[in-house]
């Protein structure tokens, strides 16, 4: 009962530490990914793909030079941003970069990819 | 110039909300999640009971970093939105009713978020306004369909109106707020303290701006480095309590109480699997430690399918499966 006690507290402890208070350094260098999607519903077409794809490569830079990662989905959301302007060759590199970064992409990414393969 | 709506002094307040939140919660299980073990999740556009059209993607694009700030593959979800919406799912309550095997064939998707807002946005009376933000949500196992976490979460803001300029400066103070707020979506911003405190398990406490009930955090994914140790962690903490077997058993042959059970187990090697005859009586053993009965029902190469006690299907991963015996 003991040990079971023990193994409880430190796993509340650990889940208190591990995931409510305290700051944790972050995972991905964020930028502007999140907000610039919510205009893109919040206010359709007030910035057009072009604006945020620059927006979105300056960030790059920044999450470069910071030595970060971009999160989960953000080359895939370039990538279609890149589609959306016609830049088919940079939307299949960033397509294939998400997938080269987060393996759990590849079903959705293969069946985009599979498009550009039509052409 | 001063920006009433930043320098008004905020109190957040938070309260019991919605009826799934009794006070005695019962320990959080992980059972299911961490047979699960999931990589990565499709959070669908939420359904929206709120008054305020803006909470479906008000909420939406604020759901991404927490998720995968935990350790979690998101699927990019004006993508998925868009994707669905050109695939016959024109808006939440389709996508929501979807099959699920549907989900994780077209993604790959290992789970999918479905969240409902209950509340989202803010009311004004006549010198202050309220903004809330109250939501569920559930992570469901996209092969098996087995809900793998459930979570709720409440976050509320008040702007206190009082800007110590006398009545006449509260009245412009609330005018203003009123116009800003027309084009700015304030439960936008609070969504993202309601999504960390549903997602990162926070719990407010004094001086936090969200509080949430009824609530717990998701585990961690992948690609936190936390994941494994919490893994390991709740792996011994099933095996030393016993729930392992206790929760998912079928009852063994019969055993008298204190006697070891006349059961003879027989390892089948992994390359056998296939040929083990539907509905006999296996043990398997979880490389995690944990210990499952259950009744063969089919192994598709890539999962081992099990009817558990009460009739509950699962589908265990063979990579985590040390071994597997049949026991007579």
């Amino acid at each position: 009962v003991g040990r079971g006690a023990l193994a409880l507290s430190l796993f509340a402890l650990a889940l208190v530490a591990g995931t409510g208070c305290a700051p944790q350094p972050t995972l991905y260098h964020w930028g502007a990914y999140e907000e610039l999607i919510y205009e893109s519903y919040a206010k359709p077409g007030a910035t057009p793909p072009e604006k945020q794809i620059e927006k979105l490569e300056a960030d790059y830079q920044k999450a470069r030079s910071a030595d970060k990662r971009v999160p989960p989905g953000w080359h895939a959301h370039l990538g279609y941003l890149y589609f959306q302007t016609g830049k088919l060759d940079q939307a299949q590199q960033q397509f294939e970069t998400e997938k080269a970064q987060f393996p759990e992409s590849t079903v959705y990414m293969d069946r985009l990819l599979a498009k550009f393969v039509k052409k | 110039m001063r920006l009433p709506l930043l320098c008004s002094a905020v109190a957040l307040l938070a309260a019991f909300a919605g009826t799934g939140c009794a006070g005695n919660q019962p320990k959080p299980d992980y059972t299911d999640f961490r047979m699960s073990r999931p990589r990565s999740v499709l959070v669908l556009p939420p359904l929206n009971n709120s008054t305020d059209v803006r909470g479906t993607y008000g909420w939406l694009t604020t759901v991404t970093r927490p998720l995968a700030e935990m350790g979690y593959y998101v699927f990019p979800i004006a993508m998925v939105d868009q994707f669905l919406k050109e695939n016959g799912l024109p808006g939440p309550g389709e996508m929501h009713e979807a099959p699920l095997d549907k989900y994780a064939q077209v993604f790959g998707t290992d789970s999918v978020l479905y969240v409902t807002l209950e509340q989202y946005g803010t009311k004004y009376k006549l010198l202050a306004s309220a903004t809330s933000v109250q939501l569920k949500a559930a992570l469901v196992d996209a092969r098996t369909g087995v809900t793998l976490w459930t979570g709720q979460a409440f976050a509320q803001q008040s702007g206190s109106g009082n800007s110590g300029g006398g009545l006449l400066g509260m009245l412009v103070e609330a005018a203003i707020t009123q116009v800003v707020d027309n084009s700015s979506d304030r439960a936008h911003g609070l969504s993202r303290l309601a999504n960390n405190c549903l997602i990162a398990g926070g719990t407010g406490g004094a001086g936090s701006p969200a509080q949430c009930f009824g609530g717990h955090a998701v585990l961690y994914g992948p690609y936190r480095p936390e994941s494994e140790a919490q893994y390991e962690m709740l792996a011994r903490q099933a095996v030393s309590s016993g729930t392992a077997t206790a929760s998912a058993g079928v009852s063994a042959p019969a055993a008298a109480p204190g006697k070891p059970a006349p059961a003879v187990e027989e390892e089948v090697l992994r390359a056998d699997w296939r040929k083990i005859t539907a509905s006999s009586n296996l043990r398997v053993y979880l490389s995690g430690g944990d210990v499952l009965l259950g009744a063969m029902r089919d192994f598709d190469g890539e999962y081992l399918w099990l009817t558990l006690g009460g009739g509950r299907r699962k589908a265990v991963r063979a990579s985590e499966i040390a071994r597997v015996a049949v026991v007579r």
